[in-house]
């Protein structure tokens, strides 16, 4: 019944190996499906809480939450029939966390879920970091674009990262400390990365901190 | 005085099951359908008992829980949490969201896992309310 989370720098291929991880271990891979969830618990369509994720943290979605008055985003937002800010999406964000690691055999990607799930007796963290210009070598090959787009997209993500983590009191989240196991992508195979993970997934009973 | 309790769910099914059984004990039932309207009802009518539903939209029932318990002129009122999710998710989800910044707010008195019984709720209802 254990839980993967895997926390990523951007262009390490998190998705991919939670892809290969759940499918090797006959697991859940959470991720459209947390999207998916909060949307319907919040009555939003699944594509505003997709955006409401790229803008997380930022500038524009505290100005949504603390400035826009609800019957104006009403108004706009004829179809919808719920409301999401930055403190409702939170709300919601952790408790189908836990209620999804509760269920158990399930890789959960991002979203804080490291720091959720930190005391969770099955959860097992890991961390994927690699250095700056093999990731932005890995997201020019995977989308196909030049460097400087994929350098600039880099920089936005991590930018967008430190901000997200920013807005819920969190600066450590590249701390090795806070993860069970962290892997150098620049170093090793997403197959490799995948035996390691999927054997962490297997280690009975770990020593809990707490 | 006949005592207050207020229903806050998004379903309305629910808030009829609840509101017949509370009437059922000799209660007086109020209704409303999300936290909100929920926070509103409370600081207008001021009712004995709130019984809260965890998941809602348009503030869910955390956020008003969490009000509840932060404010000093609402705390005292006794809230019983009434959920598909299990006590032990919630009450992770609690430490989070006191993990990233928010208030400490105390473990909720009453915790019921829906499908809850008739006269399981008329049993917490009147060991709460008498």
């Amino acid at each position: 019944m254990a839980v993967i989370t895997i926390s990523r720098q951007h262009g390490t291929g998190g998705r991919a190996l939670g892809r290969m991880v759940a499918q090797r271990l006959g697991y859940t891979l959470a991720d459209s499906e947390i999207i998916e969830r909060l949307a319907k618990e919040a009555r939003v369509s699944p594509r505003w809480v997709e955006s409401f994720e790229k803008e997380a943290g930022t500038r524009m979605s505290r100005f949504i939450s603390t400035m826009v008055a609800r019957k104006w985003v009403d108004r706009i937002l004829k179809d919808e029939h719920g409301y999401l800010d930055e403190q409702s999406y939170l709300d919601y964000l952790v408790l189908i966390v836990a209620q999804v690691a509760d269920e158990g055999n399930v890789v959960i990607l991002g979203r804080g879920s490291q720091y959720i799930l930190d005391d969770h007796p099955d959860a097992r963290h890991v961390l994927l970091v690699d250095r700056v210009d093999h990731r932005v070598e890995i997201v020019m090959g995977r989308e196909s674009i030049p460097e400087a787009k994929a350098v600039q997209e880099v920089a936005a993500e991590d930018r967008r990262r430190i901000s997200l983590y920013g807005s819920l009191g969190k600066s450590d989240f590249d701390q090795p400390l806070l993860y069970h196991l962290v892997l150098h992508m620049g170093r090793l195979d997403l197959e490799t990365a995948c035996d390691l993970v999927c054997r962490l997934a297997d280690v009975g009973e770990l020593n809990s901190l707490t | 005085m006949t005592k207050k309790v207020l229903v806050v769910d998004d379903d309305p099914d629910v808030r009829l099951f609840n509101t017949t059984v509370i009437e059922e004990c000799g209660y007086s039932a109020l209704e409303a359908e999300n936290g909100e309207e929920g926070l509103a009802r409370v600081k207008q009518e001021h009712p004995d008992l709130v019984l809260l539903d965890v998941l809602m939209p348009r503030q869910s029932g955390i956020r008003l829980y969490r009000e509840l318990k932060t404010d000093p002129a609402l705390a005292k009122v006794r809230v019983v949490l009434l959920s598909g999710i299990a006590k032990k998710t919630f009450l992770r989800s609690q430490k989070a969201l006191t993990e990233f910044g928010g208030a400490a707010v105390p473990e909720p008195e009453y915790y019921l896992e829906k499908p809850v019984e008739p006269e399981e709720l008329a049993r917490t209802l009147k060991q709460i309310l008498g």
